[in-house]
């Protein structure tokens, strides 16, 4: 009895701290506003193989993403037969679909695709306040886009990057890592929480 | 997704048909296209099996870029392909009667072509193919031209689902064994892609584990 009773509370446990806040402790740090500028992507144009797994369901692809001379950065995403799914144009007010196939080309696919390409190239980033929080080693740097929180996570108030965050202002939604440096990384990670999401892109060298 | 060009890839590549340096050469329409489309099936049924290298370029014309792709493919009447991309990234397709395998990264995909109505339509343009039938596939219209050296075929998609992806094909066939030396696919925003094939080898023996992911 006295084992179920602790099964049960570790089962609890585990619960509340699966549905706990993510950002429940941050707490308000001053930090350099220019932080997290240092960690815009100049990618100027760099190939990658795309792995895209998404609810049950597996494609794959390469996708080029180019810093275009106006400053914006164009998104392509082909199959390895060359054929292009998609184009997108970002810049930090404006974006654009260049291309799409038909059968990609809902609202909610091109949302979701928008906010993670605009949350990795941290577009945006500089339209409005950024705030800055402390989570144990951690440095929260916060800006709004579209209705939800970018998180730039970094070690040491701004030295490195960590990882990247798009939730509310409790749950995360979204997060995106790095392996290698994150300005020349090989690979970049980019994962959903709310719904079975998971793109890997790998540095194709050429 | 992918899948699907997967198999018009195939059927194209093994329909002999291809070119596009082509361009540069001159063309006239194929004046007997009765006579043509005879001549095509009954060459294209002396071809069991083919293997070959080829070379892709992806071109984005407003970006200016080019993604130059190399691999290796293998035919084997019949329907089974394997294509194997190897620089700059590895990526493998086989196609072994209904079944459909396709490798990405250390991921692994089987599939039934027939559970797809999709799947059977780019299975119909391989079969048109492989016998030598694709000038009477419905899903395309197609113009032929040809100079002394070359077929040219311009393939037009006339269904939605093809036209969603290409706004032409256009196919060199080398007029010496009617196998295709060129492939290129435009896009509707002026991109392409070029397929060349090269060190081709017709008729060998190729074991069917070729055309098994063992391989």
């Amino acid at each position: 009895m006295r084992i179920l009773r602790i099964q049960y509370l570790i089962l609890l446990s585990s619960i509340l701290v699966g549905c706990a806040s993510a950002y429940k402790n941050l707490q308000p740090v001053v930090i350099d506003k220019e932080c997290i500028y240092r960690f815009t992507p100049q990618y100027q144009n760099n190939w990658f193989t795309a792995s895209v797994d998404v609810t049950g369901h597996h494609l794959s692809g390469l996708v080029l993403i180019k810093k275009m001379p106006d400053g914006s950065d164009r998104v392509v995403f082909t199959n390895e037969l060359g054929i292009s799914f998609f184009d997108f144009e970002l810049s930090d007010s404006t974006f654009h679909v260049k291309q799409i196939i038909g059968r990609l080309n809902k609202k909610a696919v091109i949302n979701t695709l928008r906010q993670d390409f605009e949350l990795l190239l941290l577009k945006g980033s500089t339209a409005g306040a950024i705030s800055s929080y402390r989570q144990q080693n951690e440095f929260y740097h916060r800006y709004s886009q579209n209705g939800k929180l970018n998180y730039v996570i970094t070690h040491d108030e701004c030295s490195d990057l960590i990882r990247l965050e798009r939730g509310s202002s409790k749950k995360r939604l979204v997060q995106i890592v790095f392996k290698g440096d994150q300005q020349h990384p090989e690979s970049i990670i980019i994962e959903h929480f709310n719904f079975n999401m998971k793109i890997v892109l790998t540095k194709i060298d050429r | 997704m992918s899948k699907y060009f997967v198999f018009l890839f195939i059927g194209l590549v093994l329909g002999r048909p291809m070119h596009s340096e082509a361009q540069q050469e001159t063309f006239k329409p194929v004046q007997n296209s009765t006579a043509f489309k005879a001549n095509f099936s009954a060459q294209a049924r002396k071809v069991n099996s083919i293997t070959s290298t080829f070379r892709q370029e992806k071109v984005l014309s407003l970006l200016e870029e080019t993604m130059v792709s190399t691999g290796k493919f293998w035919f084997k009447r019949e329907n089974k392909i394997r294509i194997e991309y190897e620089k700059p990234f590895q990526y493998l397709m086989i196609l072994n009667k209904d079944e459909m395998i396709i490798k990405d990264h250390d991921k692994q995909n089987r599939m039934n072509v027939k559970s797809n109505k999709l799947f059977q339509q780019i299975n119909r343009i391989i079969l048109d193919c492989v016998q030598g039938s694709i000038l009477d596939n419905p899903d395309f219209a197609i113009s032929a031209f040809e100079n002394t050296e070359r077929y040219r075929l311009e393939m037009k998609p006339v269904t939605k689902g093809l036209q969603d992806f290409f706004t032409e094909i256009i196919v060199l066939v080398d007029k010496k064994d009617f196998t295709a030396t060129e492939l290129t696919m435009h896009e509707a925003g002026g991109d392409y892609t070029t397929i060349h094939f090269s060190n081709k080898l017709l008729n060998a023996n190729i074991a069917d584990s070729v055309f098994d992911l063992a391989q």
